[in-house]
């Protein structure tokens, strides 16, 4: 169990070109994307610019679970989950079914995962959500546990997009500080990436009322 | 203190039971897991212990609450670190652990208010076809309690803004009507009745400042119900009625009830005795902070634990064997699809350019369908936004498991790349639907135990559940007629999430009336104990929001046991 937040600079280089590769790949820099009413320009940013990988670790050593394969084992549930990720790449690069070039020079420190196309990273975690995959194979705590597997395959997804589209990247500096002294710093890109204006104390916004409480059917009873 | 009766769980159950006792003269001690947030005696309920009881009324703190609730969805709604998650008051250690054996993720929080701090306080009775002759009890004598209940809260129809009037509009060219009832027997589209107060008179007056708006009586339409309601004068007038806002404080009002936060009930503890049999004796408790176990006694025990932790408990304390304990769970086998539109079909039909999903109550306006299930609107803040509609899906990433052409959708499954981006710059004019359906009972679904998987409370819960043949057909009918009121509203992109089976929200039915309770809740196997929460639902009540008839039956729980053991 982890027993708080840990500081971006210990996390080892491997977990992080590994994630890198993943937030990189669901979530792009979109320099060409234009959109109704956005404009991408500097605001084109990806969740790798957003240091979105390292709301996905610091989450995944944060929370105590199927991931962790409690503590028996010596590396930190993020790493294990790298772990996982890297025999998914190698299982899609030995089938054949990796579609475009590796690209070991891409995230520094990764292993297979992280030399793979964005597209095909996510086909390995595709193999991954299937349980289209030999399980045998897999690292522990995952090696034949299927309900790890798709755990913490749920979970790569809707942390990267959470990470990515809440205020977190906005926490800037304090983002590792334990979460009661943490400081929103900036607004975040992602914000402006949606239109969202951030937290409100209200909107003017009321259009009228459909029907009345209790509705006269009620009151007649 | 020596409590007449001990209520485990300060949630949507749980406190209504407390404020029924206490105002009958009944002396109740409330145990919640979790922190207290808006309570002078924890002004920093995250980071320090604190005191370990508060019985008054004068306790509560707006400024504080106001503090602690600050809107921003990562720091509230994060189920690993958040204020709003199930796990200790102390944020710096992780979560507790439930052993989910399937893809998805399991919604409740610890605090005192329960799950009801992130609930969006939509308050619908059950259907009268899931209660009548299928319930122990009818639904004509639930009516008085729900009546109490809805006017205790109190429950209002939600107020209508852009969202809402895209979802009437796509539902009436669809061809349903309105249904203006409580009592809903037919199909057709209504409101949702909320448990928020009314928008405040002067919301529309530009004269009077937002800032000070947020500080009176009524709800501002901020959009922020689901990540903790901030908005109101004081603590029991916060617009969203979480239990922490309105049961509690009419609780701390008779005098009568002390709440314990940071203790996690670990046992009850039973007694043999010779006329009752096996009976309830007290409650043994884990304060999550100093790791300290105290035995706590009472004439009578609640359970409101939620429909997890309260078969957890009864299995970890060893009571008397119950092929349902734990078993029969349902949680209306939710699904999820949004709709994009263009911006001169918005302006067309509201007269503005977008939709802004996070304006107004969250979960606003609903089509029912006795029978098959509930749809309602949604909108809220873009982080869970963005993971709920394109992050999680039984189907897969989407440019590998595309929608098949002939399906009422345009895409299916986890978004990514440059499409994920796109979908989401155009946020503002997005309608998302969530589909909530007319689950079977079915034994097989569960909370279990594994002894060999224990955290510092004993044997972590182990979650299972499978939709029936039926469920899985009423859910995709259900889906089809949720994209055809986009597609008659007009949605240019419609996008079909396709949850997996295990996204848990409403969880329901694991310690049912008629099987492990007697129609009063007090457990046939265990006198003096009794259960308020939703796990004694006898099923999943047709698709509707499981709060209000859990809340209702709470405070029919409170008269029956007041009678019998207080009378």
């Amino acid at each position: 169990m982890a027993s708080s937040r840990e500081n971006p600079a210990n996390i080892d280089a491997y977990t992080r070109a590994t994630f890198q590769a993943f937030v990189d790949a669901l979530i792009p820099a979109t320099p060409d994307l234009t959109a109704t009413g956005v404009t991408f320009g500097a605001e084109s940013a990806g969740a790798l610019e957003l240091l979105v990988h390292e709301f996905v670790i610091q989450e995944l050593n944060f929370s105590v679970s199927p991931l962790a394969g409690q503590t028996l084992l010596d590396t930190s549930p993020a790493t294990g989950a790298a772990q996982l990720l890297d025999a998914a790449a190698v299982q899609l690069i030995q089938s054949g079914e990796a579609r475009e070039p590796l690209d070991v020079y891409a995230f520094p420190g990764g292993g297979s995962f992280s030399a793979l196309s964005r597209r095909d990273r996510l086909r390995a975690v595709d193999k991954l959500s299937m349980l289209d995959i030999d399980l045998e194979s897999l690292p522990p705590p995952y090696t034949n546990n299927s309900a790890f597997v798709e755990n913490v395959t749920v979970m790569f997804n809707l942390l990267a997009m959470f990470g990515f589209y809440s205020e977190w990247s906005g926490y800037g500096t304090t983002r590792f500080f334990s979460p009661d002294e943490r400081k929103v710093e900036c607004f975040p890109l992602s914000w402006i990436q949606t239109g969202y204006p951030g937290r409100s104390l209200g909107y003017r916004a009321l259009r009228g009322y459909l029907l009345e409480f209790p509705p006269k059917e009620e009151q007649k009873r | 203190m020596n409590p007449d009766v001990i209520v485990i769980g300060s949630g949507g159950g749980g406190a209504v039971v407390a404020k029924e006792l206490g105002e009958r003269g009944v002396k109740v001690l409330v145990l919640e897991a979790g922190p207290w947030y808006g309570n002078r005696k924890w002004p920093n309920p995250n980071v320090h212990r604190g005191a370990t009881y508060s019985s008054d009324f004068a306790d509560l703190d707006i400024v504080l609450y106001k503090k602690a609730l600050n809107e921003y969805e990562d720091n509230m709604n994060d189920l690993i670190a958040g204020r709003f998650r199930w796990g200790p008051a102390d944020r710096k250690r992780s979560p507790w652990f439930r052993n989910i054996m399937q893809k998805g993720t399991v919604m409740q929080v610890a605090g005192v208010g329960g799950t009801t701090l992130h609930y969006t306080g939509n308050s619908p009775r059950a259907y009268p076809i899931a209660i009548d002759h299928i319930w122990p009890i009818t639904y004509r004598e639930l009516i008085p309690y729900y009546e109490k209940v809805e006017a205790t809260l109190p429950v209002a129809f939600a107020p209508t803004t852009a969202k809402e009037e895209m979802f009437y509009y796509g539902a009436k060219k669809a061809g349903w009507r309105l249904i203006p009832t409580l009592n809903v027997t037919s199909p057709g589209y209504r409101p949702n009745p909320n448990a928020i107060l009314p928008p405040n008179e002067h919301l529309m007056n530009p004269h009077v400042p937002m800032e000070q708006l947020s500080w009176m009586e009524g709800c501002t339409l901020a959009g922020h119900c689901i990540n903790g309601c901030p908005h109101g004068p004081s603590v029991d007038k916060i617009a969203k009625r979480s239990t922490n806002v309105s049961y509690v404080p009419l609780a701390l009002q008779t005098g009568n009830v002390t709440i314990r936060p940071n203790a996690f009930a670990t046992k009850i503890v039973t007694e043999s005795h010779p006329s009752e049999g096996v009976r309830a004796i007290g409650v043994q408790i884990r304060d999550t902070w100093t790791g300290e176990v105290e035995e706590l006694r009472a004439e009578v025990v609640v359970m409101a634990a939620g429909t997890i932790e309260t078969p957890r408990l009864w299995l970890n304390s060893e009571l008397p064997q119950n092929p349902w304990v734990g078993k029969g769970l349902t949680n209306h086998y939710m699904d999820w699809i949004s709709g994009v539109f263009d911006e001169k079909d918005l302006l067309a039909i509201l007269g503005s350019p977008d939709i802004n999903p996070f304006v107004g109550q969250n979960l606003a306006a609903r089509l029912d369908y006795p029978g098959l299930g509930m749809l309602t609107s949604v909108g809220m803040s873009p982080g869970l936004l963005s993971m709920l509609s394109y992050g999680v899906s039984e189907s897969g990433y989407e440019f590998l498991h595309p929608s098949r052409g002939h399906d009422p959708w345009d895409v299916q499954g986890i978004l990514s790349g440059p499409l994920l981006k796109e979908i989401m710059a155009n946020y503002r004019k997005t309608l998302t639907i969530l589909i909530s359906i007319h689950d079977d009972v079915d034994q097989r679904n569960s909370v279990t135990i594994n002894p060999t998987v224990r955290d510092e409370h004993g044997p972590v819960p182990v979650i299972q559940y499978s939709p029936t043949a039926r469920s899985a057909n009423i859910r995709r009918q259900m889906v089809k007629i949720a994209a055809e009121i986009l597609q008659k509203a007009g949605a240019k992109t419609i996008a079909w999430s396709n949850w997996p089976i295990g996204m848990m929200f409403h969880i329901m039915s694991t310690m049912r009336m008629g099987f492990v309770v007697d129609d009063c809740c007090e457990a046939y196997q265990v006198k003096r104990l009794y259960i308020a929460d939703n796990s004694v639902l006898f099923n999943a009540l047709g698709g509707p929001n499981p709060t209000l008839t859990t809340q209702a039956l709470a405070t029919r729980t409170a008269e029956k046991l007041a009678n019998k053991y207080f009378n």
